[in-house]
């Protein structure tokens, strides 16, 4: 077990007890990462600073039903998301996505994409639909499985890699000036030789 | 020439083309030029999964206050979430067991020095009466486990005669500070108690460890007793 894995155990030990000290030396240990979760998936600086308050409690609230199976810090990170896509479904009502996906080429216009080509990927995953947002970043950045988004937003797996791919569509699109490659041409027609 | 589709191109970007799709990539350089890009903005993806954020969204001060409210966070005089150290830390009847055998086996080394006793010193726990250790035995070289042992079974004996007599005589302590100072060191005790009791609960299996705690409590009765003895007459402290 690593130093940093008995310091953490140690300060946990601590901080269920209620010691101020170790549950601001976890903070500050993991804020930087668990906040940035939190800021990825809600887009919002503003808003994410009122859940990050709330992520926070949840993981301290939490702490005695830590076990240690996993490292703290990944444990922490699945606890920031849930808590995180909750706020969001209570606040936005995420659970339309899959329709609002469907509008996704009537929000962004091809004007505004240039707008962000000098945006990085996180700004640009900012301008994709909500729930294809969250998609993505589950997926593609967070690491989780079709079948864990899934059963984390209520919809299908199918709907989870439909929307996926939409998503980077998107990106690819927005983000055109950070990878070589011509810009998805439009005039292109596509087909599908899939079989 | 008919393309992919982007959103089967962006499907491509960690998924597998079928047989069609790959004939295709590897004559069509357009396609295979955009899956390529879209498996390099899958590689940016990846990475933002290590970003940090250079401030913390929240500030402590709000963050601790609602903690408090919660109940998660104990300000002093209040128990945390664990139901506060002591309750957490409670001695348990086995770890009571050990700490009794530990304290035979001569947890009382510390303790001298935590009681301004000197350590191996020996004029007055001499005077005590019994077999009192010296410097002599502390340096000599054991010639078993059984002799080590049986020092150290003296050598807690003597230091518990020696604390109670120090408890009993020592007036200097009382002229110096009084019933301020008993007390200022049996919070002080009291805190070393618990850090003690704390690191015991981590490692209950370690002499050195548990001869803090035991000397730490041995400390605090000596002391609660010297307190005792500098209150006025019929006033008498069971617990503090």
């Amino acid at each position: 077990m690593s130093d940093g894995m008995n310091t953490d155990r140690f300060l946990i030990r601590r901080a269920i007890d209620g010691d101020e000290r170790a549950l601001r030396q976890l903070w500050s240990r993991y804020s930087p990462h668990i906040d940035a979760v939190v800021l990825r998936l809600a887009g919002d600086p503003d808003l994410a600073a009122d859940i990050a308050q709330e992520v926070w409690i949840q993981i301290f609230r939490a702490l005695p039903s830590y076990r240690g199976d996993a490292q703290f810090g990944t444990w922490a990170h699945r606890i920031a998301v849930n808590r995180t896509l909750n706020a969001l479904r209570r606040i936005r009502r995420i659970g339309k996505r899959e329709v609002e996906i469907e509008d996704d080429t009537a929000v962004v216009e091809e004007d505004s994409d240039r707008a962000f080509l000098a945006a990085s990927i996180e700004r640009a995953a900012a301008r994709l639909p909500e729930g294809a947002r969250t998609v993505f970043l589950l997926h593609d950045v967070e690491g989780y499985t079709h079948e864990d988004i899934a059963r984390e937003l209520g919809i299908t797996t199918g709907a989870s890699k439909s929307q996926l791919f939409k998503a980077r569509a998107k990106l690819r699109r927005l983000l055109a000036h950070l990878v070589d490659g011509p810009t998805p041409a439009t005039e292109q027609t596509h087909a599908a030789p899939r079989s | 020439m008919l393309h992919l589709d982007p959103e089967r191109l962006a499907a491509l970007a960690d998924d597998e083309p079928t047989a069609d799709e790959a004939t295709h990539l590897a004559n069509c350089p357009a396609c295979a030029r955009e899956r390529a890009a879209q498996r390099e903005l899958l590689a940016l993806a990846l990475g933002e999964r290590d970003a940090v954020l250079p401030r913390p969204l929240a500030d402590w001060s709000t963050l601790s206050a609602r903690l408090a409210e919660e109940g998660v966070l104990r300000r002093a005089g209040e128990e945390g979430m664990g139901g506060g150290t002591r309750s957490r830390f409670r001695v348990r009847p086995w770890m009571r067991a050990a700490a009794a055998v530990l304290l035979v086996l001569g947890g009382g080394i510390i303790g001298r020095a935590t009681a301004g006793i000197p350590v191996g010193g020996s004029s007055d726990v001499a005077s005590l009466g019994g077999s009192a250790v010296t410097d002599a035995d502390s340096a000599r070289a054991f010639v078993s486990l059984e002799d080590a042992v049986d020092l150290m079974r003296r050598s807690e004996r003597d230091y518990r005669l020696a604390a109670a007599y120090v408890a009993a005589h020592d007036s200097a302590s009382a002229s110096r500070g009084g019933v301020d100072l008993y007390r200022a060191r049996l919070a002080a005790l009291d805190r070393v108690s618990d850090a003690a009791l704390e690191a015991v609960n981590e490692a209950p299996a370690d002499p050195v460890i548990n001869q803090y705690l035991l000397s730490a409590r041995t400390a605090r009765a000596v002391t609660l007793q010297q307190l005792n003895n500098s209150l006025p007459a019929g006033v008498s402290l069971t617990s503090y």
